[in-house]
């Protein structure tokens, strides 16, 4: 019994201590309908995180490559969307779409 | 029970209070982020929003907006495997978050389609500035700059490109409608801008015009703020001040450049009497003001209450103040928002409040709006974007820090502005910027 409370009481107070919240997001879809989303703030930043690294290792290479081939025009900076990948991170609800989350890549000054 | 169980149960029951308490002060938090309902809302909405969508005062959604910048902010801290700005090569250069606010009040990260409310750029500290900052700031204004000194046939040669990348990318299915109307709205508005010459302010001057257009697939422009299929454009047009005059070969068009030139004047020196106490406390400052701008049928100029795919403006920027362009202070008046199809409820409450309104043509409503009180619409316009200054400073982080915010308003036919939901284009935006220096560590 006693083993049972302090289980239970730790659970409680770990869940009122955690430093995670939520992460909204809203938008309309495809029909201009308003939808809006609540994420599981931990859930979402290691989304966010792994994202990041998939965004960054592979768009890197490619505009290396871009702007060493000869061209009439000038490669600017580039940004580059991170989408929701299909029911990650919001439990049963498979979910698709653009977030609001562009990383934007620059060329640096060619000395 | 025994003294022994007693104590157990005490500390098992404290541990439990302290679960509860701290969950208290989380709900605290949000309580304290609520959005008033007026920062959302036009007064002209709110009665009528209340009676479809339920929404009583003093209940709007709660809006976690620390955790937006705490959790984005924190996961770039962590995030180890960042590029080192280089010289010579691309890098991951800066992260640009878009913050969107439903009809209703719940603010959150854009999600999909719609119109987006707030604009956060976050750059890493100390990085150094390898790109040339005035560059960047041109790139994102647009793909191209075009001039207010260009005559049509170089206008047609700088967006001809323009409109071959977008339709390249193989949004466009009807490609000679698309072509037409795409040079037919540019031309339009350089016709408007052609000429025109800054003159008056002592430091706010207008920077460029910008043109926001949103295309749908079948190559129409868009008649409202919508997502899927498509595609969307801005352009640019530098203000080039050393025009002497305006070009006078048509009456008609030259008086509308006229009260163009007289509107813009006007917000530089409206501009001129901002007060930036509020964004100063945040350590973050103002960088540029945009307001729209739209052209009626009889050729009034004004502001526009605007949710189509058409969005034009002006930009200002501010410069220091000097000595030998300083004006007398000039008393102004009152502008015009316009509002094409005008919303039965809006007119209602303009006659309700006499709000001077009359018709321009059998589609289009003007408004009156004294400077003196879009005065206090500007002044909240900038609460709302020191409230997104102070949440940004509220994270403390060893690598990143929010550089710069936009935030989008709508103007109301009362003067006063709420932010942009997800339905409709700006009026007004504001844009801040803030140094590394300001966030706490």
């Amino acid at each position: 019994m006693h083993r049972l409370l302090l289980a239970l009481a730790l659970l409680v107070s770990s869940v009122g201590c955690s430093p995670f919240g939520t992460i909204p997001a809203v938008g309309l879809d495809s029909t201009g309908k308003e939808m809006s989303w609540t994420f599981q703030e931990n859930l979402f930043n290691e989304n966010f995180l792994t994202y990041l690294n998939e965004v960054n290792t592979s768009v890197l290479p490619i505009l290396e490559e871009k702007s060493r081939k000869a061209s009439p025009w000038h490669l600017g900076e580039v940004g580059v969307g991170l989408g929701l990948r299909a029911g990650a991170s919001v439990g049963p609800l498979s979910l698709k779409g653009q977030l609001g989350v562009t990383v934007i890549f620059a060329p640096g000054v060619r000395q | 029970m025994n003294r022994k169980k007693w104590l157990l149960l005490s500390v098992l029951m404290g541990i439990l209070a302290l679960g509860i308490f701290d969950r208290y002060n989380v709900l605290a938090d949000f309580d304290d982020e609520t959005l008033p309902v007026d920062w959302y809302q036009l007064p002209e909405d709110q009665s009528v929003s209340q009676e479809t969508e339920g929404l009583r005062l003093g209940r709007q959604p709660k809006t976690p907006v620390s955790n937006l910048f705490r959790s984005i902010g924190t996961s770039l801290d962590n995030y180890s495997e960042l590029s080192a700005p280089n010289a010579n090569k691309w890098h991951f250069d800066r992260l640009v978050t878009k913050f969107a606010v439903s009809a209703r009040g719940f603010i959150g990260l854009l999600l999909g389609g719609g119109s987006f409310s707030t604009e956060i750029d976050w750059r890493q500290k100390s990085a150094p500035s390898l790109v040339d900052d005035k560059k960047l700031s041109e790139s994102r204004e647009g793909q191209i700059t075009l001039s207010t000194n260009f005559n049509e046939d170089e206008v047609l040669t700088q967006i001809e490109p323009v409109m071959q990348a977008l339709v390249a990318t193989g949004k466009i299915e009807n490609v000679p409608l698309f072509r037409s109307n795409y040079k037919e709205q540019v031309l339009a508005h350089h016709r408007l801008f052609q000429g025109f010459r800054a003159v008056g302010s002592q430091q706010w001057r207008p920077r460029h015009f910008y043109l926001f257009l949103r295309f749908s697939a079948a190559g129409n422009v868009h008649t409202n703020v919508t997502v899927g299929g498509g595609i969307v454009s801005l352009l640019t047009w530098s203000i080039d001040n050393r025009n002497n005059d305006l070009p006078h070969e048509n009456e008609d068009r030259y008086q509308k450049q006229l009260a163009l030139q007289k509107f813009t004047n006007d917000l530089g020196f409206f501009l001129d009497g901002t007060d930036e106490v509020q964004l100063l406390a945040q350590k973050f400052t103002l960088k540029s003001v945009g307001f729209s701008v739209g052209l009626t049928g009889s050729g009034l100029i004004g502001m526009v209450f605007a949710s189509g795919g058409v969005s034009a403006g002006i930009s200002f920027s501010k410069r220091p103040a000097r000595l030998d362009h300083i004006q007398p202070p000039r008393s102004l008046d009152s502008f015009y928002l316009i509002e094409s199809a005008p919303k039965s409820h809006h007119v209602e409450y303009a006659r309700s409040n006499n709000i001077e309104h009359r018709w321009d043509g059998e589609n289009t409503m003007i408004y009156k709006i004294p400077f003196e009180k879009f005065r206090k619409g500007m002044e909240k316009a900038l609460d709302i974007s020191s409230f997104f200054a102070k949440k940004s400073r509220q994270v403390t982080l060893k690598k990143w820090y929010v550089s710069e915010i936009e935030s989008l308003f709508s103007l109301s036919i009362s003067g006063f502005t709420s932010i942009v939901n997800l339905g409709v284009t700006a009026s007004v935006k504001v844009n801040i910027i803030g140094t590394e220096q300001g966030h706490s560590l």
